[in-house]
């Protein structure tokens, strides 16, 4: 199964060859064409109980679709808001998505959801967190560009800025500063992050396109 | 596409056509030279800017040190350097710069609210009025916050990654002594040595209604700022004329005049209305920069607003 990523960063979308026996599992709206060759099947996103969770409580679909194809073709998967999209390889490790974040996978990737705590509903990050593990492919993108970095002990992210991180990371909800501070800094709270490990970013966040967009409409 | 080597260094270029007999200082050895002009008849290259007007060259670029020179690709690359202050990286360009300032222990960066996306824990966080009643009105009025965020590495060296609300380009620039002019919501942070304060617009900024709001970055140091859009940089040489929706920054060797447009001017009033409120153009003139946004944010309000869901009493 070839794949690539193209018309990076703003408007990136997955390109998928498929051969007969390749599977791609995606997101309910995540396709956005295909050869008439692929076979779709929509199941639940993870089993039923699982996927209402996700969709109350995650904000990801209730829904998954698996494509197919008997001998081959060509699938175009996108995101709905524009922005970046990254590739992850799997190897037996386990990465945790913010929620809308999960874009596609290869069938041997287990998908489960992840208490993220109480802590995590005050920062309105999302009460449970998507669990990707096992081995194979995993596809997920972002609202501006990602990027990444390596944690050795603390790091600060702005809320709205993380978009995937690894298990060994603790996440914790913090001040931007003092109490003065973080109310008049615009930061409000941020995510504190504990490593080591990777964490994954992007560039943008809807509460900051939100806010321009409101600073100008008077 | 011109090609050509470094004189000193060797260092092979590919730069846009429109920087022919420009002179440019080297990112390799920093030594000068002056790009030669085209061999082959002009080839038309697909991520070059549209022809420049009379008397103003345009160029594909943000940074006027690292950036004199283009690559292939325009203005997809990162842009990174040193400001003498610190080492900065713009990436994610043009759509979704971020700025990443690494700082030495001890410094201070001063940034609009809600600007920053993520930090080390070395760096502490403190929001205030900086410099005083009067500048944080000035600043006020030139439509930004009232609190100026500082940003210490009070806890040994540090990073600080920016990134401004709009999807858009940023562009870094170096103040010595002068004056740069950056339009409201365009500030993003600058570094010690920078004063920031509000330019009260008089009958020029009332005429122009929103469109032209200023504030004024004067002393020595570093200052960055963002675009709705990617950002060109003109030198103006004579007399330039930017819609005041689109201007980012500009120096303040530029005169400027805020007008109707030419175009406009005969029908007065009236068909600057029917105009639906544009055509309101900044009339430059004298030598300087002026840095242009390639999106207007009113045009995608307007755009956007019909979709927005309204409450209907």
């Amino acid at each position: 199964m070839e794949t690539e990523i193209r018309n990076k960063p703003s408007f990136a979308n997955i390109r998928i060859k498929l051969g007969p026996g390749d599977r791609v599992i995606a997101e309910a709206d995540a396709m956005a064409s295909m050869s008439s060759t692929i076979d779709i099947k929509t199941m639940w996103s993870g089993g039923f109980l699982r996927a209402v969770l996700k969709r109350v409580f995650g904000s990801e679909s209730l829904f998954v679709n698996e494509f197919s194809t008997e001998s081959e073709g060509e699938l175009i998967l996108t995101q709905p808001f524009p922005g970046d999209i990254e590739c992850l390889e799997l190897k037996g490790n386990t990465l945790y998505l913010q929620p809308g974040a999960f874009l596609a996978c290869e069938p041997t990737v287990r998908l489960g959801v992840g208490w993220a705590g109480l802590r995590m509903l005050i920062a309105r990050e999302g009460l449970f967190r998507l669990k990707v593990s096992g081995t194979g492919r995993v596809w997920f993108g972002a609202y501006g560009g990602i990027f990444q970095r390596e944690i050795s002990d603390e790091y600060v992210v702005d809320s709205g800025h993380l978009v995937a991180y690894e298990p060994s990371i603790n996440v914790r909800i913090g001040m931007a500063g003092g109490i003065f501070s973080s109310f008049f800094s615009g930061e409000g709270l941020v995510t504190k992050v504990t490593g080591p490990g990777r964490i994954y970013m992007q560039s943008r966040s809807f509460g900051g396109l939100a806010a321009w967009t409101n600073s100008h409409l008077w | 596409m011109i090609e050509f080597t470094c004189p000193s260094c060797q260092k092979h270029y590919r730069v846009n056509d429109e920087l022919a007999g420009k002179t440019a200082k080297c990112k390799q050895c920093g030594g000068t030279f002056q790009v030669p002009m085209p061999v082959v008849p002009a080839e038309v290259d697909e991520y070059a800017v549209s022809s420049a007007p009379v008397a103003a060259s345009v160029q594909a670029s943000a940074a006027p040190i690292a950036a004199a020179v283009v690559d292939g690709r325009g203005t997809s690359a990162i842009l990174s350097g040193n400001t003498g202050n610190f080492e900065y990286e713009i990436s994610q360009r043009p759509d979704f710069a971020l700025v990443t300032v690494k700082m030495q222990q001890g410094q201070k960066v001063f940034a609009e609210p809600s600007a920053m996306a993520s930090m080390t824990p070395s760096v502490t966080l403190k929001a205030g009025f900086k410099g005083g009643l009067g500048r944080t009105i000035g600043r006020a009025l030139g439509g930004e916050s009232l609190i100026i965020n500082t940003f210490t590495a009070d806890q040994g060296p540090g990073e600080v990654t920016f990134a401004a609300g709009a999807p858009g380009d940023a562009a870094y620039y170096r103040l010595q002594g002068n004056t740069l002019y950056v339009q409201r919501g365009a500030f993003m942070l600058h570094s010690e040595g920078v004063d920031l304060t509000g330019k009260w617009q008089g009958a020029k900024g009332f005429f122009s209604g929103e469109g032209l709001v200023l504030l004024k970055a004067s002393g020595t140091g570093d200052i960055f700022f963002n675009s709705y859009g990617a950002i060109l940089q003109v030198d103006v040489t004579d007399q330039y004329i930017v819609d005041t929706g689109y201007i980012v920054a500009f120096e303040d060797t530029l005169q400027y005049r805020v007008t109707i447009l030419p175009g406009l001017r005969a029908g007065g009033k009236l068909k600057s209305f029917f105009f639906g409120g544009e055509g309101l153009v900044c009339q430059f003139s004298g030598q300087g920069k002026v840095w242009v946004q390639t999106r207007h944010v009113h045009s995608f309000l307007s755009w956007v607003h019909p979709f927005r869901p309204a409450s209907k009493n």
